[in-house]
């Protein structure tokens, strides 16, 4: 059973702009949450992210011409997050950056709030627990909704890699995915 | 992983899509059959699905507008592939024009530091002042033959630092075959040259070779060695002759320098004072043997001279000829004051070239009771040093008081010698004022200054004082030069009156007044008197200047022979009865005891009843020595007999010559001279070399043109050090404009690409770029400033024409690419111009036989009264001012002539050529207030008169005189040339006469270099009369 795509028809060529703020309207939590889980706080999150409009706005005379506007806008994220990450400054604020962000939950009822904000945090550290790499596919899969191959040709690497770094991070959130009766073991 | 973990595995992985198609249908239909694993799969659903909610992240969207801006206005503006191209390409071209730009600007400060500069520089001129070694040499401008020679030599670099380089130098014929090599090395930039005695007579170049390092210098310099020639002593078997008597005489030869006998082909002649012409005498040797030419000559019966001048010439003599002037006097005509001013000869009586002065010598008389002779040492007081003014002032033996010294005026010490009976004599010691008068006054208890002598302090540049005046001839000369004017060049200057024998050459530097200490190491060789002086050498900055060496002191030393003949005689009794037959043993020995072969020349007389007794050191040895150079003053009477008996009164002796004046031996310039010139054969062209070189010392240095050439190699260093900093600015500035230019085509290019939206970015940049062009360009036009080292703005460039070929080898420089390119313009310059080295600037010290030599005028002065002195003075020295009167003609001179030969003043000696002929004009000063200060009587003819007493007092013996036949001393034994046996003796008979009387017998001995002189006495006394009180013989010392 696979998820469906979602994949983009062209935008026409006079709305091109319009297609490509209506695409990053509706991909800004996804994006922002790659960016962010890549970068390691929000701010810079917010700076890649913009970047990343940037970059898709100067280029958007090639939209006609791309056939998954989704896998492009992502991997152009990936990518911008990956330059700011290199950056001594981005490391810089990123070491500094120790502070908790909190992602706000559309489901924060009263009720279940403590238990799934603890649930939340828990699978947030897991997923920043991932390698890069790791964490590239995992996030490119789970936001940007991208089937392994465009993964493979976003990142270019091979899909057998792909693949590989998808199931070692799964491997390693299944033991913060797990239900609570099993028994959890020591990731160490 | 066990099964569960594996199975939830592979639901994530399900639930990712990561299962294939078959495997994803197989566990969906296991979970679809087992509860367990589709709760399971539910609770894991729901996990990712919380996961999926952690991945994103919930934000207000953002203001795509202001993206949408930013992304535009930051965007490359060029749209199309061109564009972009065209862009990208100006983007690099410009970043490349810009690092360029930065390149442009620190090139020149990272090329050029001034302090690294300055730094380089220094450390290049002090490498390249070591490159250049200027060499300086110091030397006999005449050097003496047979005797060691010294040349001082000085290294320093072009820095004026002394340089212990090794130092080569070779004496040279004039073939330019080898005479002499040494190889030694300088200390502290010094080193002595020497040429041993036996080479100096074939040298004629001196070539000097430096190296220090990988510098060289050369310099060569012309020597010259003539040696004098021989000088002839006359001696007769009489002091006075009568006429129509025979005389024989005998001229010994020697060589002035080594006192050996040498051979020359010689001629007697005599001549008459009142004939014109010359008297070949027949009857004499035409040659010497064993230096020893003799003859007889049969004075004219005419009565009407008073002297004949006995003259031996040759052109092997130096001068030509000497002569001897014999008193001609008729004893029965005469009246005893005659005889008595004929028979007195003195110490510093003529003896060569004095026809014109006749006989007489030095006072040519007694001397008067009290007289005063007063002189500084080295002849000038000089202000601002301490000075000694000598003095010797003659009284009466009968005063018992000495003279009270004592300084009026100021604080002069006073050193005094009591050790003479009849006279005073010492020295005042101190700090005279320039321009300042300084009286020596006689004074006379309770009355007006009897005598007076005035010497003004001059400002000169350093006063001497020797102090070993009379010392053995291996001794070092000891000299303390006293030095008023700092930086003056002094050289100190020891010559026989031919040759000099030794010289030192110094800076004094820039203290002064101090005492500076000399020390001349004179050849042994040199003996008897001898002449120091002082000369002032002016600095040789203008070589165009005239200015030449000044003569500011010059004293008289004495150098005991160490090399001397010691004669012994046995056989003469001190008393004799007339008619005995004696046989004298005369023995012969050197310094060493040891037996001589030596030629001996004896001479016996009886002593004039009349006359008194001679006074000078009569015989070969103290004419020789001394007699024949040194004109004493009046005062030092009572000379002893014997030269050596003066040695052993060392103090006296001492005072004597620094009161005595040196007797030239001018070239003949009389028509008298003319005649023996015209009579002596044509003087070939090595006969008077030494009249034409008037240098006693010379100084030759190759230290001017190693200094241009230095220059010029520092000037090209400084060339090339702008040279390369305005190569350094030039491409710079090329740079510069060349950058700013490609950065303006760029930027300008962006410009219209990019448009104005841009104009932040390419804006300053092209106001930069136009500024970098701006400034190449403009400094492409600046001169370049000087680039100067610390110590050397301004470099001295000297005309290359200074140099010739040369000078080029002179030099042999192993300078860098600079030095060498400097030649290579030399080369090119091909200029042949004024040599390089300074012989061209040489100096003159004068040599005073010359008569344009640096003249030393006497600052002592004397004026005397008529009256002769009372027995008790007192010299005083007084300064103030002094009265004048007019000066004292000098032609009757102390030489005296044989009209007047009375007592001359001090400032007018004998000999005509001593410290005082340097063309002083004496002043002299009437003390007493009823003497006229323009009173003629200081003339000739009041010196005639003023001798009146004093040949009163000396005729005074001649009051009981009976017969004629004692007035004069006769002859009775002459023996011109005798030989030793090789045991040094030799027997000579004597026969007395029967006439009674004390007779003296006088020896001498000359041969290999040594001289001997002794004198005894014989008294014959009738037996019937002899008694044992008479008076007892008087032996003279050898």
């Amino acid at each position: 059973m696979e998820h469906s795509r979602r994949a983009s028809s062209p935008p026409p060529a006079g709305n091109r702009g319009d297609t490509l703020e209506t695409h990053f309207s509706g991909l800004h939590g996804e994006l922002l949450g790659t960016l962010y889980h890549l970068l390691g706080n929000m701010d810079d999150a917010h700076d890649a992210l913009q970047e990343t409009f940037i970059k898709c706005w100067r280029n958007r005379d090639q939209l006609p011409e791309i056939e998954n506007v989704r896998a492009w806008i992502f991997r152009i994220a990936v990518n911008t997050g990956r330059d700011m990450r290199m950056t001594a400054w981005r490391r810089k604020r990123q070491a500094l950056g120790d502070e908790q962000q909190v992602v706000p939950s559309k489901e924060a009822t009263p009720e279940h709030h403590a238990h799934r904000s603890e649930q939340m945090e828990r699978l947030r550290i897991a997923v920043s627990e991932l390698r890069d790499e790791e964490r590239e596919v995992f996030l490119l899969r789970q936001n940007g909704d991208l089937t392994y191959e465009a993964i493979a040709d976003a990142l270019s690497i091979p899909l057998g890699t792909v693949k590989t770094r998808m199931r070692m991070a799964l491997t390693h959130l299944r033991e913060h995915l797990a239900p609570q009766d099993s028994p959890r073991k020591n990731p160490l | 992983m066990d099964d569960r973990e594996q199975i939830q595995q592979q639901m994530l992985e399900l639930i990712y899509g990561l299962l294939s198609d078959e495997e994803s249908a197989e566990l969906v239909d296991r979970i679809s059959s087992d509860g367990q694993l589709a709760r399971d799969y539910a609770e894991l659903k729901e996990q990712t699905e919380l996961l999926a909610e952690v991945t994103k992240a919930e934000s207000e969207p953002p203001n795509y507008g202001d993206w949408k801006r930013l992304a535009d206005d930051d965007r490359p503006t060029p749209s199309t592939p061109v564009a972009t191209w065209a862009s990208r390409s100006l983007q690099v071209v410009a970043a490349l024009a810009a690092c360029l730009l930065i390149a442009a600007l620190g090139y020149p400060m990272l090329s050029v530091d001034q302090e690294d500069q300055s730094i380089a520089l220094a450390k290049q001129k002090k490498t390249l002042a070591n490159n250049f070694l200027s060499v300086s040499v110091t030397g006999p401008s005449l050097m003496a033959a047979e005797v060691r020679n010294d040349f001082f030599v000085s290294i320093e670099n072009a820095d004026a630092q002394p340089v212990d380089a090794e130092v080569e130098y070779t004496f040279k014929n004039p073939e330019g075959a080898t005479v002499y090599y040494g190889l030694t090395k300088a200390t502290n930039g010094q080193v002595v040259c020497q040429i041993p005695a036996d080479e100096v007579s074939y040298a004629a170049k001196l070539e000097v070779v430096a190296r220090h390092e990988k510098a060289k210098s050369k310099l060569d310099v012309d020597v010259k060695a003539a040696p004098p020639k021989p000088i002839a002593v006359i001696q007769t078997d009489r002091e006075i002759a009568e006429p129509g008597e025979t005389v024989n005489f005998r001229a010994v030869v020697l060589d002035p320098q080594t006192n050996r006998d040498q051979s020359a082909n010689v001629d007697f002649v005599y001549s008459i004072p009142s004939q014109r012409g010359l008297n070949r005498i027949a009857s004499a040797e035409r040659s010497t043997l064993k230096g020893v030419a003799q003859g007889q000559m049969q004075v004219p019966a005419s009565r009407d001279f008073d002297n004949v001048d006995l003259v031996v010439q040759s052109p092997q003599l130096q001068n030509f000829f000497q002569q001897r002037a014999l008193p001609v006097v008729d004893a029965s005509d005469k009246k005893s004051e005659e005889l008595l001013r004929l028979g007195t000869r003195k110490y510093g009586g003529s003896y060569a070239n004095e026809a014109a002065s006749g006989y007489g010598g030095y006072g040519g008389g007694a001397a008067a009771p009290a007289q005063i002779a007063t002189k500084p040492e080295g002849g000038n007081l000089v202000a601002g040093v301490s000075n000694r003014l000598r003095y010797m002032t003659s009284r009466d033996q009968a005063s018992v008081t000495r003279a009270q010294m004592q300084v009026r005026g100021v604080e002069a010490k006073q050193v005094a010698e009591i050790d003479k009976l009849d006279q005073d004599y010492g020295y005042f010691e101190f700090v005279p004022q320039p321009m300042q008068d300084y009286t020596v006054e006689v004074l006379e208890e309770n009355s007006p200054p009897l005598e007076e002598q005035i010497a003004q302090a001059k400002d000169l540049p350093a006063a001497i004082q020797v102090n070993n005046g009379v010392a053995r001839a291996d001794e070092p000369l000891e000299v303390d030069v006293r030095v008023a004017k700092p930086n003056s060049t002094l050289a100190l200057v020891a010559n026989d009156g031919f040759n000099t024998i030794g010289h030192n050459l110094w800076e004094a530097g820039v203290n002064a007044p101090i005492t500076q200490p000399i020390q001349l190491d004179l050849p042994v060789e040199a003996t008897g008197a001898q002449r120091v002086q002082l000369y002032s050498i002016p600095p040789q900055v203008d070589e165009d200047s005239d200015a030449e060496p000044e003569l500011i002191a010059e004293r008289i030393i004495y150098r005991i022979p160490v090399q001397r003949y010691d004669i012994d005689v046995n056989g003469l009794p001190a008393q004799a009865e007339p008619g005995q037959s004696l046989d004298v043993q005369v023995t012969v020995k050197d310094e060493f005891d040891s037996p001589a072969q030596a030629t001996l020349g004896v001479q016996m007389e009886r002593m004039s009843d009349v006359l008194p007794q001679s006074q000078q050191p009569v015989g070969l040895e103290g004419e020789w020595f001394f007699n024949r150079r040194v004109q004493v003053p009046a005062t030092a009477t009572d000379l002893p007999e014997s030269i050596r008996d003066l040695e052993k009164d060392s103090v006296w002796f001492d005072q004597v010559l620094a009161l005595s004046t040196w007797k030239e031996e001018p070239a003949p310039s009389t028509a008298d001279g003319n005649d023996y010139m015209a009579d002596v054969a044509a003087p070939t062209e090595d006969v008077v070399p030494a009249s034409k070189d008037k240098l006693p010392v010379m100084r030759r240095s190759n230290k001017k043109a190693i200094q241009s050439e230095y220059q010029q190699a520092l000037a090209a260093i400084h060339a090339e050090w702008e040279t390369q900093l305005e190569g350094i600015r030039q491409t710079s500035s090329w740079m510069l404009t060349f950058a700013g230019g490609i950065l303006v085509v760029c930027l300008i290019g962006l410009a219209v690409v990019q448009g104005l939206p841009k104009v932040g970015v390419w804006g300053p940049g092209l106001l930069v770029a136009l500024g970098a062009v701006l400034w190449g360009i403009f400094s492409l036009n600046l001169s370049l400033p000087d680039i100067t080292s610390p110590s050397a703005s301004q470099p001295k460039m000297v005309a290359l024409n200074e140099f010739n070929e040369k000078s080029a080898a002179v030099s042999d420089m192993q300078v860098d690419g600079v030095a060498q390119e400097l030649k290579k313009n030399r080369r090119a310059d091909g200029a042949e111009a004024a040599k390089h080295d300074d012989n061209g600037n040489r100096f003159s010290m004068g040599d005073t036989r010359s008569g344009n030599v640096p003249q030393l005028r006497p600052a002592v002065e004397l004026q005397r009264n008529n009256l002769p002195s009372a027995p008790k003075a007192q010299v005083e020295l007084r300064s103030g001012p002094a009265r004048f009167v007019q000066p004292t003609p000098s032609a009757a001179g102390m030489g005296g002539s044989a009209a007047a030969p009375g007592i001359a003043p001090m400032s007018n000696p004998a000999g005509g050529m001593g410290m005082s002929d340097y063309g002083a004009t004496p002043r002299t000063m009437r003390s007493q207030p009823d003497a006229p200060a323009d009173s003629g009587n200081n003339g000739p003819q009041a010196e005639t008169e003023e001798m009146a007493p004093v040949e009163s007092m000396l005729a005074r013996p001649t009051e009981n005189l009976g017969a004629v036949d004692k007035l004069l001393p006769e002859p009775i034994l002459w023996q011109p040339r005798l030989t030793t046996n090789p045991d040094g003796q030799l027997n000579i008979p004597v026969q007395l006469p029967q006439q009674p009387g004390r007779y003296r017998l006088l020896i001498d001995a000359h041969g290999s270099g040594r001289l001997g002189t002794v004198v005894r006495y014989v008294e014959v006394i009738p037996p019937k009369i002899a008694a044992p009180t008479l008076s007892p013989m008087k032996k003279a010392s050898n």
